[in-house]
């Protein structure tokens, strides 16, 4: 132990010797292992948003389909749906995309009804309030932010060759961005006009099950029944946002290999392309009675700090990147790119699965490529040391 | 006197290209501890491959070194290490320090294997310092000293382990007459306090020295009568 300390002591004085080494060594670790834990920790806290946006999603919604599009839903399937066994309550929705040429981008339109249950939590993300009757709407924090509108303002909305006129009534908080940054919340009258729909059909049915376990059992006997209808479950939704969430992040990943590889051979370059004094050093070292295994030692234990200092400051600015800054270009990467982005406040999201992943991408490859130079640099050349040589 | 040191048949070959070279060639010696010995020969003659090899940092190609009464050549290299490092102080021209590091921690280098210097091994570089007047400038950087105290500094350092013998190459190589004498002073006091000291060199300062117990004519490889 004592040792081990002595050796450690000297690794540290090794690496103050040689000061611009192991600053650029470190910064080239930190930049790498915090590319990859932006990317890890941005990933982990978008999936939890899109966990809760998935939490709050009804636990069936049925579309129907026709000839492989989605089509409107008709009073008669309602009817089927609602009379159907472990259904507690169904809610059809009218819901679409508006296209506003102001913005040059897609608005999503939903209809509520003035006394929808959910209107309660809704009420509670809102500067403002929700719309209560036609002519009014609520809008996302983005949309708002886009056009200037604030509670009380009014916009015209394109419907065909004509405008549809709506006083905001509200706007969403932040805290709804991942869901609400694009939306337009009106009354079902208002949507059916921005929209183009009949009275009478519907975009699709939310369904409230009786036993939410048996999610499966149902959704396979509403498809039975409704063959041309598309039946989606809550879960198959989450893991849709999951693997969406989950490709990009991979994709961004696998952009970074490439630097990573790089920054290895780097490094393998720097580590065994040893100076003039660090030849020096390790010839006293030798001629004064170390053992090679001393040598190695004290090397991995300069390589171990060097790697472990990388890291933790890597983590810390990927965090403070993250989790202070919003991630910026790495947000819209992972997301994808809008008109009308989310501009939420990502919660710190960590786990230990991370840290090791990193551990492992970055810090284990750097000191296992350090592993070889660090031998070849402890078995130095006797005959030269002797000639003076070293 | 029994020898503390001793070369039995030491031959060292080397190949250059197809060639092979014979750079030590059967060479046997022996040195007791309160001897100092030189070892004379012109510039590439093999003194300080033979002086390699008989600290431990050089395998021969042929013959034996025996240190303290053991065979270090069958010795397994960990085991060869740490024998000579318990033995044999040795003070290389070419290596004398490391110029970044302070004096003090320069004489401290060879304890960070045996866990770092303790009280009583801190008291004894201080003294080794003093005795070799350079107490004054433990925490100096090496890079600051003058060609004689570096040399005297490496001698130190090849002391602090309390080796029985001490091996060194051209000592007086580049000092002026002042350093020198200080610097053989010191070699000559190591003798008579039992140390075994051999100085590989070709410096008549050196050479003609009273205290100097014997010189040995190295050439070409091979010990000659002079």
């Amino acid at each position: 132990m004592r040792k081990t300390l002595a050796l450690f002591e000297y690794a540290i004085g090794a690496l103050a010797r040689r000061p611009g080494k192991a600053v650029a060594l470190v910064a080239g670790i930190a930049l790498v292992t915090g590319l990859l834990a932006s990317i890890l920790s941005l990933h982990a806290a978008l999936e939890r948003e899109a966990g809760a946006l998935a939490d709050a999603m009804p636990e069936l919604t049925v579309q129907a389909m026709q000839g492989g599009r989605p089509a409107t839903i008709d009073a008669e399937t309602l009817e089927f749906l609602a009379g159907h066994p472990g259904v507690r309550s169904i809610r059809p929705r009218v819901w679409g995309y508006l296209f506003v040429p102001s913005l040059g981008a897609n608005l999503s339109v939903f209809s509520v009804a003035p006394d929808a249950p959910e209107l309660a939590e809704v009420a509670t993300l809102l500067e403002g309030r929700a719309p209560r009757s036609k002519g009014e709407a609520a809008v996302g924090d983005t949309f708002a932010r886009s056009l200037g509108l604030r509670p009380g303002d009014s916009i015209a909305l394109p419907t065909g060759s004509k405008f549809h006129l709506l006083e905001i009534t509200g706007v969403f908080g932040a805290e709804a961005s991942l869901q609400a940054a694009d939306v337009a919340l009106v009354t079902e009258p208002d949507a059916r006009l921005l929209l183009g729909y009949d009275d009478g059909r519907f975009t699709d049915v939310a369904i409230s099950l009786a036993s939410p376990t048996e999610a499966d059992v149902v959704a396979a006997q509403i498809a039975e029944h409704l063959p041309h209808a598309r039946v989606v479950r809550r879960d198959q939704i989450a893991r849709a946002y999951a693997l969406t969430l989950g490709a990009r992040a991979g994709l961004v990943g696998a952009m970074l290999l490439p630097l990573l590889g790089c920054f290895l051979l780097l490094a393998w370059d720097r580590m065994s392309g040893l100076g003039e004094d660090e030849k020096r050093e390790l010839g006293v070292l030798t001629l004064v009675g170390w053992d090679l295994r001393d040598v190695l030692l004290a090397g991995l234990f300069q390589n171990g700090l060097v790697a472990l200092t990388g890291a933790a400051l890597g983590l810390l600015a990927a965090h403070v990147y993250v989790f202070g800054f919003g991630a910026p270009l790495l947000f819209d990467a992972l997301l994808g790119w809008s008109r009308l982005h989310p501009t939420f406040e990502l919660a710190p999201a960590w786990d230990a699965g991370q840290i090791v992943t990193v551990v492992a991408f970055v810090v284990v490859p750097f000191s296992l490529a350090s592993l070889a130079p660090a031998f070849r640099a402890a078995d130095v050349d006797v005959d030269a040391l002797l000639r003076g040589g070293a | 006197m029994s020898a503390f040191l001793e070369a039995i048949g030491l031959t060292r070959r080397h190949r250059d290209g197809d060639a092979v070279q014979v750079a030590v060639d059967d060479v046997s010696l022996a040195i007791a501890r309160g001897e100092l010995v030189a070892l004379a020969g012109p510039s590439g003659s093999g003194k300080s491959t033979l002086l390699g090899m008989l600290g431990g940092i050089l395998t021969p190609s042929e013959g034996d070194v025996r240190i303290a009464g053991e065979s270090i050549v069958a010795m397994r290299e960990h085991h060869r290490t740490a024998h000579r490092r318990a033995h044999v102080g040795i003070v290389l021209q070419g290596l004398a320090l490391v110029p970044a590091m302070s004096v003090l921690e320069n004489v401290l280098l060879p304890l960070v294997p045996f866990g770092g210097a303790r009280r009583d091994d801190l008291e004894r570089a201080r003294a080794l310092l003093r005795r070799l007047s350079l107490h004054e400038k433990e925490r100096a950087p090496a890079r600051q000293l003058s060609g004689g105290e570096r040399q005297r500094a490496a001698i130190a350092r090849a002391l602090v382990t309390r080796p029985s013998a001490l091996l060194l190459d051209e000592p007086t190589a580049h000092l002026d007459a002042e350093s020198a004498s200080v610097v053989l002073d010191v070699l000559a006091e190591l003798a008579r306090d039992d140390h075994a000291v051999l100085v590989a060199t070709h410096d008549p300062r050196i050479l003609t020295r009273p205290e100097v117990s014997r010189v040995l004519h190295l050439e070409r490889g091979r010990l000659v009568e002079p």
